[in-house]
């Protein structure tokens, strides 16, 4: 099955925080889809060879459908639902995330949010969101909070 | 105690493994963003983040190959989790927990981590398919000049 992958929004539309990222505003949602292809290529990446990614039988033993997806890429696209939301000049401060239930392979996941927090620093504004990512049945898999800077000068 | 929580078990409490990761290379940064598909400006290239009036920086999640140094295979157990890295619990297998990151600054292209990973508690809990572990690392990650960059903790949760 070919891998997909939607972009809500593009990194370089906006430079700065908008005026409308107060608390409750939501982020632009990110959709995800990835292949095994891209699963191994992840964990590769990251240097994870964890069996749960790669070995159908040991999963299957587990009363899980097959391989799972890396929890840190079901991070990453939380961190990547707030960037790209923020921006292009946005810079990841903190994440924490937790894995809520196993998330597979060719499953259509969408990742959203919603500000929560946003903080003067300064020379920086510091947004706090919340981020879900759920599956196609609505299932939530990773719940996570992600604090991401964007500079306030132009 | 628990049924999983053996002595042996808890004798892991307080064990701390030193950590000496690979220096960050531009090679890295690449295979991350094709595999990830973020392509967030900083991440890409200089260019790139010059482009947008930002400086270039290092996916904040790559730090985990930073932080992964390669080992000799037969320190690795048969579901492949470095074996030194994972308490021996139940059937011997784990998924990850909540992981919680800080970054004090942006990792660099060149930065070198290292860190001693203690692992601070266990806790046994009955979940509503089985009774697991909860076993948590916590990890202070400094730079090539011994700054702290990163304050991690990372929860295991064992089976």
């Amino acid at each position: 099955m070919k891998a997909t992958s939607r972009f809500a929004s593009d990194y370089s539309i906006q430079s700065e925080v908008p005026a409308e990222y107060q608390p409750g505003a939501p982020l632009d949602v990110l959709e995800r889809s990835v292949n095994r292809v891209q699963s191994t290529l992840y964990s590769a990446a990251i240097r994870f060879a964890h069996q749960v990614h790669f070995d159908d039988e040991l999963c299957k033993a587990q009363g899980w459908n097959g391989v799972i997806l890396p929890g840190f890429l079901l991070g990453n696209w939380c961190l990547e639902a707030v960037t790209r939301t923020l921006g292009p000049r946005s810079v990841v401060r903190s994440v924490s995330f937790r894995l809520t239930s196993v998330a597979y392979p060719d499953t259509l996941h969408r990742i959203s949010g919603e500000v929560v927090k946003v903080e003067d620093e300064g020379e920086w504004t510091v947004v706090t969101c919340t981020v879900t990512v759920k599956d196609l049945s609505d299932n939530v898999v990773t719940k996570a909070t992600v604090a991401a800077a964007v500079p306030n000068t132009a | 105690m628990g049924t999983l929580l053996t002595s042996d078990a808890l004798e892991w409490i307080g064990r701390q493994i030193e950590v000496n990761g690979d220096e960050i290379t531009e090679s890295m940064v690449q295979q991350y963003v094709y595999a990830s598909e973020d392509d967030h400006p900083a991440y890409v290239s200089d260019t790139s983040a010059e482009a947008v009036g930002t400086s270039r920086v290092v996916p904040p999640m790559l730090y985990q190959a930073a932080t992964r140094p390669y080992v000799p295979l037969n320190k690795y157990s048969s579901d492949g989790i470095v074996i030194e890295n994972r308490p021996v619990i139940g059937t011997g297998q784990s998924v990850g927990g909540t992981l919680a990151v800080e970054w004090v600054r942006p990792l660099k292209i060149g930065d070198r981590l290292s860190g001693l990973k203690t692992l601070v508690s266990m806790e046994e809990k009955a979940g509503s398919r089985r009774t697991f572990v909860v076993v948590t690392w916590e990890t202070n990650y400094t730079d090539q000049k011994g700054e702290v960059v990163i304050r991690e903790s990372y929860e295991q949760i064992c089976f």
